[in-house]
């Protein structure tokens, strides 16, 4: 697909999402045992050929441009085009969009995470000429505090509001494909008011001819913590491991070089998606483990969400609990939420025992 | 002003002991420990020692290892950006004025390579082979070297006494200096055997390697000529102990070993060290998924794998499947392997990219001469029942897709 950049949008901090955020944008939220949230949509762009790529870049920047830095794994380590990282406010970009060459944008925001081919997206473009293409989804649940919602009338998305206004209304993905100029349009507008791209859109909607695209792939919404642990239990499926993992193209992260996680004796680890780096005895069951976790032994793991390099020590029980970075979890702990309310526990937290 | 240190890797041997494992590729590209190729040891120690340029010598099927080290940037060793003179160079033989030879030994590679670290004007070079797994820090070497004021330091390890004839023994005098090099003796003097590693002053080394070159009767061999001439013309050769964990994985038995040593728990080769990361190629793969009624105990497993099955006391490299009730004991899985239901493998080698056939089993224990079993890549492994009723396995090589 050529003639597309990608604009990717990090500025936007769900309420919802309370201490996953507290050090980091949402686009460097770790995500699915390996990736960051930002990979998804960055592997995604760079599947769809697209080369040249600008981050806008909100609050706690620095995790999002350490994740991410040149873009090398991406393909955007380019002498011409590349990976731009916007860090000030939308309307101050737009000699970014004039100096690039393509003629279309897609825009997509860091909270709503996909894996997609675009190619389709932008021959809808052509076929329905359509000054904006709007991807939307079925997907309903867990409904998103705000998000960009239409109405369906005769083909058009018409009565766009950024919450739901009737039962009628439909959740799009806020990933829009669009004229360069019309892009340009949103976000002079958006200087002026303070607003980002879609609160203009909403403002501008009857300027434009915007078309809904039913987008039928993988699709999550992480707009708070609930939401955040539902959307990650549910990579734990074999079928959507294989849809998401195993089809044409890879997710793309950067390397960490890790060594092969070693399993101990006695472990017993089941129905658990783990990645590299991580020494593990004990007892693992429907959890996620990131990279570097080290499990002691005794120690039993349920329904839980580890991030990097936790420190688990020896007859632990953790059920139903998402450990932030470098969570150090001491012998004999015990932290049990529900599946409801799963507890979170914060980066470098030391858990003692009772 | 040159650098202090370059680095020359030989990387050409056939590794012919290593059978099915080097039928396509040199010995140092050969896959182990779950993610690694066995040269990721030695360039990993490279750049993790501060020695930064380092020129690898290749020649047996260099295909597959030139595109695998590139241009070094898997290490940190790139030959771009604005590192002048530094990173990996790939050295094959190559055609001169007067003609163009195969590497006729390891001294003679270097030999050829003259202008090479010339050009990088080196107080001393390190030579190295690329086909040992260990951690060493050359600084240690380097500078124990610098202190003896020798000509040439070489690493030595003790060895079992019942191995040492397969070893290059040194032996030494009460300094560490080197009196004898005793290469694969039947009645060892002592247990000090060569490593492989060795530094000399390039200035030495030099003239060393160009009258060794006019000698028509040398093997141009580092152990058998260089260096007992060396010791016969009284230069300072000294012996450094290294002391840690160094195999040569020269053979199958040794290869499967020294993968089955990861598996113990308080290894002391820790690839998990933060401080001393051994880097290797990138597979671009996703997390792996443990199925609901997988069992694992005692397994090095990498990224990219759906593990249904038993594992146990295995090493498991990238994108391998494994299915249902199929049970892996003792055995080292190569990338891209599918393992059907009720496969049985037990003290076994599968190469990459092969497929095993519903309910088959690869077991040493049902080989006559009980041989750890080794599957060649791209195999396609089905059973089949012998005339006298046992069952077997075969072989066919899968067409390249």
């Amino acid at each position: 697909m050529k003639n597309v950049m990608g604009i990717y949008d990090d500025c936007y901090r769900p309420p919802g999402l309370g201490d996953l955020i507290k050090q980091r944008s949402p686009g460097a939220v770790p995500f699915g045992s390996k990736y960051r949230m930002v990979d998804l949509v960055l592997s995604s762009m760079s599947f769809s050929g697209i080369k040249n790529v600008g981050i806008f870049t909100g609050e706690y920047s620095g995790s999002i441009i350490n994740h991410v830095k040149a873009g090398k794994e991406w393909g955007l380590l380019r002498s011409k085009d590349g990976l731009f990282m916007l860090t000030s406010p939308y309307r101050e970009n737009l000699d970014y969009l004039d100096r690039s060459s393509e003629e279309y944008v897609l825009y997509s925001r860091s909270h709503i995470v996909y894996f997609t081919d675009y190619t389709p997206i932008k021959h809808f473009l052509h076929e329905k000429e359509a000054d904006i293409v709007l991807a939307y989804t079925h997907h309903f649940e867990p409904p998103l505090e705000n998000g960009l919602y239409f109405t369906m009338d005769e083909g058009k998305a018409t009565s766009l509001s950024m919450k739901k206004e009737s039962e009628q209304s439909l959740r799009s993905m806020e990933m829009l494909m669009m004229k360069k100029e019309i892009f340009r349009e949103l976000l002079e507008e958006s200087g002026i008011l303070g607003e980002n791209p879609l609160e203009v859109l909403v403002k501008k909607q009857e300027k434009y001819k915007i078309v809904p695209y039913l987008y039928k792939g993988y699709v999550a919404y992480v707009d708070s913590i609930a939401a955040y642990y539902e959307e990650n239990m549910s990579l734990l499926e074999e079928r959507l491991w294989e849809d998401l993992f195993k089809g044409p193209g890879s997710i793309i992260t950067i390397r960490n070089d890790e060594a092969p996680t070693k399993y101990l004796s006695p472990s017993n680890v089941r129905n658990t998606l783990v990645t590299e780096g991580c020494i593990l005895k004990g007892e693992i069951e429907n959890s996620m483990l990131f990279r570097g976790v080290k499990v002691k032994s005794g120690s039993k793991i349920r329904n839980s969400i580890i991030m990097q390099k936790a420190e688990i020590g020896r007859n632990v029980v953790l059920e139903y609990c998402i450990l932030d970075k470098d969570v150090k979890v001491e012998s004999g702990a015990k932290v049990i939420g529900t599946p409801e309310e799963p507890i979170f526990i914060g980066k470098k937290v030391v858990v003692e025992a009772e | 002003m040159g650098k202090e240190i370059i680095a020359m890797l030989l990387a050409g041997g056939q590794g012919t002991r290593l059978g099915l494992l080097t039928d396509e590729i040199a010995k140092p590209a050969v896959l182990f420990g779950g993610k690694y190729r066995i040269i990721d040891f030695t360039l990993s120690n490279c750049a993790n020692s501060g020695v930064t340029t380092v020129g690898v010598l290749t020649q047996y099927r260099p295909l597959a290892l030139n595109s695998y080290i590139g241009i070094g940037s898997s290490w940190d060793l790139d030959t771009s950006m604005d590192k002048v003179g530094e990173g990996v160079t790939i050295l094959p033989p190559y055609i001169k004025k007067e003609g163009g030879f195969w590497y006729t030994g390891t001294a003679n590679s270097i030999y050829q390579n003259i202008e090479y670290i010339d050009g990088h004007d080196p107080e001393y070079v390190l030579v190295l082979s690329g086909d040992h797994i260990y951690k060493m820090n050359y600084q240690g070497l380097l500078d124990h070297h610098k202190q003896s004021g020798a000509e040439a330091t070489i690493s030595v390890i003790r060895v079992p006494w019942e191995e040492t004839n397969r070893f290059g023994i040194m032996n030494t005098d009460e300094d560490g200096r080197v009196v004898e090099f005793d290469e694969k003796p039947e009645k060892a003097k002592n247990n000090q055997a060569s490593m492989g590693i060795y530094v000399f002053n390039w200035k030495t080394l030099r003239e060393e390697l160009i009258k060794d070159e006019e000698d028509e009767n040398s093997s141009h061999d580092f152990g058998k000529n260089i260096i007992p001439k060396m010791i016969e013309k009284d230069k300072k050769v000294m012996a450094y102990n290294f002391k840690g964990y160094w195999k040569d994985v020269g053979t199958v038995d040794s290869y499967w070993e020294a993968n089955m040593d990861l598996l113990a728990k308080d290894f002391i080769f820790d690839l998990f060290d933060r401080k001393w990361v051994f880097r290797s190629e990138n597979y671009k793969v996703p997390p792996k998924f443990i199925g609901p009624e997988a069992s694992i105990s005692s397994a090095l497993i990498s990224d990219g794998c759906k593990i249904l099955g038993h594992v146990e006391e295995s090493v498991i490299f990238p994108k391998v499947v494994i299915k249902k009730g199929a049970s892996i004991l003792q055995s080292v899985i190569m990338p891209n392997v599918v393992i059907e239901e009720n496969v049985r493998i037990d003290k076994a080698i599968i190469g990459e990219g092969s497929i095993i056939e519903k309910g088959v089993t690869i077991s040493r224990s049902e080989d006559p001469e009980n041989k750890i079993q080794v599957i060649p890549h791209r195999s396609f492994v089905k059973k089949v029942v012998n005339t006298d009723g046992s069952e077997g396995y075969e072989c066919i090589r899968r067409e390249e897709e």
